[in-house]
């Protein structure tokens, strides 16, 4: 009893000297944080002065050295070091601040993150996306509101970005992190190997689709004329995670688009159950007709990788994201020559707009210059390809060609000490270097590409997924269940898709939906 | 019936040779099921990757190839590096809790110690409550600065309060107050009886918390995940960790488009994952065989004669 007691006492100490702790250590930083932006508010009239000169005359001798760290998730290089050195013997003439690159590997990015910001280290510029929790950081303040300060020390970046990438990068109205530069639109297609296509005598039927978009249902004498004259190949393939009716339909997802309740394209803004949506029975119904006639592979609901398949040629038609040039690339990587056709018309969503960003950290000491070398990244040639490709001379040159790089001899993308592959994450894509073999009228297609794109009504909003967790986790656990059996073909729709609407039903799906419209609602109605 | 059998077979030190063989086929049907996996895991690691896509896992397979290996040992210096951090923390982190949970544990298992109530209250609190992950982080990194230092490696496993119960509860049910009693009446201070008896008669109970500790710090990734950026200090388990994390980013990126695409060739990804769990099973499973004489001694050994 007495221990009981005591046992008691103790905990009750405990907690409290605890919440005391936690107190102290937030008021503490609230004041940190208050006597820092006065600081930065009085001291430098001369910083921003020179802020503003910098976008016109660099003047270094009046910014005081500064050092920030990035952090970013990529493969940790080897030769980090040496490039830092570079890219800060570049930087120092411009905005004179040390950089350093915090490479954090992918498999720990997301348990890495959410600590560093929560423990307030010592972080100026976090990696951020629609997929990295980048509306949940904003909502517990970790990132710095940079809407007015962004056209005084970034207005390069302002003026070249589309201003439909920033709507991505937008909460409540105001911007919080600068979008990476890339498409921005998205097409879903097919692609198809052009020797293949000739053996077939299909290549006439095919081309004709790039200039005329095909539903499933025109795909029909195409996959029945692969499969009468070559039963090695298999026209469409298969995978688990194949849904031609998300591909063809191109429904507008509300946040995560493994998450059921979307938008048709374009339309309204009404949430609906898509698998209850005439168009994607139709799907599934064509799907089990080609099933059956045996344009699908039959054991689709356990092929897990269709990269083999892929590689090999042992399928004819490729589903995939189609933007301009994604054939040559891909065929690179695969060893032989693509042609590809598109399923649906260009697109933007929040998805795609939040693919890729850097935030300022709200606890950085020097948030301006943080914009300043982000500004960097994104409007200066050297700067960005350095973070690409790392150093000239040791682990690129440049060839005869204008704007087409090799790597170093004797070095590849496997072997060099310092090739991220990430080129998706540092800044402005257009100003990529080329490497050798790559077509150098990318980013003009690109350009033209991402202005047919049509943006979609509800871009910019952000849904919180927090309030219907256990709903969600229910709802893909039936969806992982009997989704792949129907969307491959394997089983018939007409009996299995009932079904799995109720289950989905069962597992809270109106909620979710109902959540996704009010959340909806409300933000349409703060616009 | 059994008893007579146990008899004959006490007296003659032997079974009969159909039971014998009987056993025998039982074991070795179990040890071929126990085994068969690790040699499928071992096969799989040396198996062509393409050939595994087209024919699956196999015992047998039709074409080798060393590619998984040699993408992992790309750079050995870091492997050989990481093994010796991993080996350091393992052998200094396992002896050095060791020692300090028997050391508490000793203390709350004696009757005459005032305060014990108190401690052993400290860690029942601590297996139920901690302060989460940032709190801890914030500690360790921003307060105490031990980020990238090999001791924040050793440090945050030292004491497990799991097992310092164990050890409490060994201690105060195989070891009589009237041994302690018995060292005091022949002089021995409390360092003598701790070190020279307690101690000695605890094999077991240290040997099994040895083993413990020795898994707990071959296999943890997660601290350095947290708090180790220096490539120098990267122990084995992260390491391998990120090769796989990185080779499964690759692929991903493989099959997608850009000029990363077009860098990557035939990457190992099935093979090297196997590739992964034999170079990291080394010397743990040397761990138990060392363990295992303690544990036999330990039981052998008998204190007061009843």
């Amino acid at each position: 009893m007495r221990f009981k007691k005591q046992a008691l006492a103790w905990a009750m100490t405990s907690v409290f000297a605890f919440s005391m702790v936690l107190t102290g250590c937030g008021s503490n930083n609230n004041k940190t944080s208050a006597t820092e932006t006065k600081e930065t508010a009085s001291q430098p009239a001369s910083t921003t002065a020179a802020a503003t000169e910098t976008a016109t005359e660099p003047e270094p001798a009046k910014l005081a050295p500064v050092e920030l760290n990035w952090y970013l998730p990529a493969a940790p290089q080897k030769d980090t070091k040496l490039v830092e050195k570079a890219l800060n013997d570049y930087l120092k003439d411009k905005i004179n601040a040390t950089v350093h690159l915090n490479f954090v590997d992918w498999g720990s990015w997301k348990d890495k993150f959410p600590v560093l910001l929560a423990s307030g280290s010592n972080v100026d510029i976090m990696f951020t996306a629609g997929w990295s929790q980048f509306p949940q950081s904003v909502a517990k303040g970790y990132f710095a509101d940079i809407t007015d300060m962004l056209p005084k020390y970034a207005p390069k970046t302002v003026e070249n970005l589309p201003k439909v990438l920033f709507e991505g990068a937008r909460v409540a109205g105001k911007i919080y992190a600068i979008p990476t530069s890339k498409e921005i639109a998205h097409t879903n297609g097919f692609g198809y190997s052009t020797e293949l296509a000739k053996k077939y005598g299909l290549e006439e039927q095919l081309k004709a689709f790039q200039t005329k978009i095909p539903t499933l249902e025109d795909l029909e004498p195409i996959l029945a004329a692969v499969k009468a004259q070559d039963p090695n190949v298999s026209p469409l393939g298969g995978v688990y995670n194949m849904n031609f009716a998300m591909t063809f339909l191109d429904f507008d997802p509300v946040g995560d688009q493994n998450i059921p309740g979307m938008l048709y394209k374009n339309k309204d803004t009404i949430v609906v159950d898509e698998y209850e949506t005439p168009e994607y029975k139709a799907i599934f119904n064509t799907m089990h007709k080609y099933y059956k006639a045996g344009y699908i592979r039959k054991d689709a609901t356990i092929v897990k990788d269709a990269t083999a398949d892929r590689k090999g040629k042992k399928v004819f038609l490729i589903g995939g994201t189609t933007k301009p040039l994604a054939n040559e690339e891909i065929g690179a990587s695969y060893g032989y020559e693509l042609e590809q056709f598109s399923i649906t018309t260009p697109f933007i969503t929040s998805n795609d707009t939040q693919g890729s960003m850097n935030a300022v950290v709200a606890s950085s000491k020097n948030p301006e210059r943080a914009l300043m070398f982000l500004e960097l990244v994104n409007m200066d040639p050297i700067v960005n390809n350095i973070l690409n490709y790392g150093v000239e001379g040791t682990h690129f040159v440049k060839t005869d060609v204008d704007n087409v790089i090799d790597f170093a001899p004797g070095l590849t993308g496997q072997n060099s000490g310092y090739f991220p592959n990430a080129f998706w994450e540092f800044g402005n894509q257009f100003l990529n270097h080329f490497l050798v073999g790559q077509n150098t009228k990318k980013w003009d297609l690109f350009k033209e590409y991402n202005d047919s794109g049509v943006p979609s009504k509800i871009l910019g909003f952000n849904f919180d997924a927090e309030p219907v967790k256990t709903e969600i986790a229910a709802v893909a656990n039936v969806r992982d269940e009997l989704l792949p059996s129907i969307a491959t073909g394997t089983v018939d729709p007409e009996i299995f898709l009932p079904k799995f609407i109720t289950r989905m039903k069962q597992a809270g799906l109106d909620k979710i939906i109902a959540e996704k419209q009010k959340q909806i609602d409300a933000w349409l109605a703060t616009k | 019936m059994t008893s007579i059998a146990k008899k004959k077979s006490n007296i003659q030190n032997q079974i009969s040779s159909p039971t014998n063989i009987l056993f025998h086929l039982i074991f070795v049907i179990f040890v071929a099921f126990c085994l068969a996996p690790l040699i499928l895991i071992f096969m799989v690691s040396i198996t062509n990757e393409s050939t595994l896509s087209t024919n699956g896992y196999s015992f047998f397979p039709k074409a080798f190839s060393l590619q998984a290996y040699q993408y992992i040992f790309r750079d050995t210096q870091q492997i050989i590096r990481s093994y010796g951090v991993s080996l350091f923390i393992t052998i200094a982190g396992t002896f050095l809790s060791v020692f300090i949970i028997a050391l508490y544990a000793y203390v709350i298992s004696r009757k005459g110690f005032k305060y014990r109530g108190f401690f052993s209250f400290l860690v029942f609190f601590t297996m139920l409550f901690n302060g989460g992950l940032v709190p801890t982080f914030m500690i360790y990194s921003n307060v105490l600065g031990w980020s990238d230092t090999l001791f924040i490696l050793i440090f945050p496993l030292l004491v497990s309060p799991m097992y310092v119960i164990i050890m409490k509860t060994f201690f105060s049910s195989s070891i009589p107050d009237s041994l302690v009693e018995a060292a005091k009446i022949d002089g021995a201070g409390e360092w003598r009886i701790f070190f020279s008896i307690i101690l000695r008669l605890s094999t077991p109970a240290l040997a099994t918390i040895g083993l413990f500790n020795t898994l707990h710090y071959w296999n943890d990734w997660f601290t350095a995940l947290l708090y180790i950026t220096d490539e120098k200090l990267i122990p084995l388990q992260f390491l391998l960790y990120r090769v796989q994390s990185t080779l499964e980013y690759l692929i991903q990126i493989s099959s997608q488009s850009g000029q990363g695409a077009m860098t990557i060739a035939d990457l190992p990804g099935q093979s090297a994952r196997m590739a992964l769990c034999i170079v990291t099973i080394g010397p743990v499973i040397l761990a138990f065989p060392f363990f295992q004489k303690y544990f036999v001694k330990g039981l052998t050994i008998g204190a007061i004669k009843g």
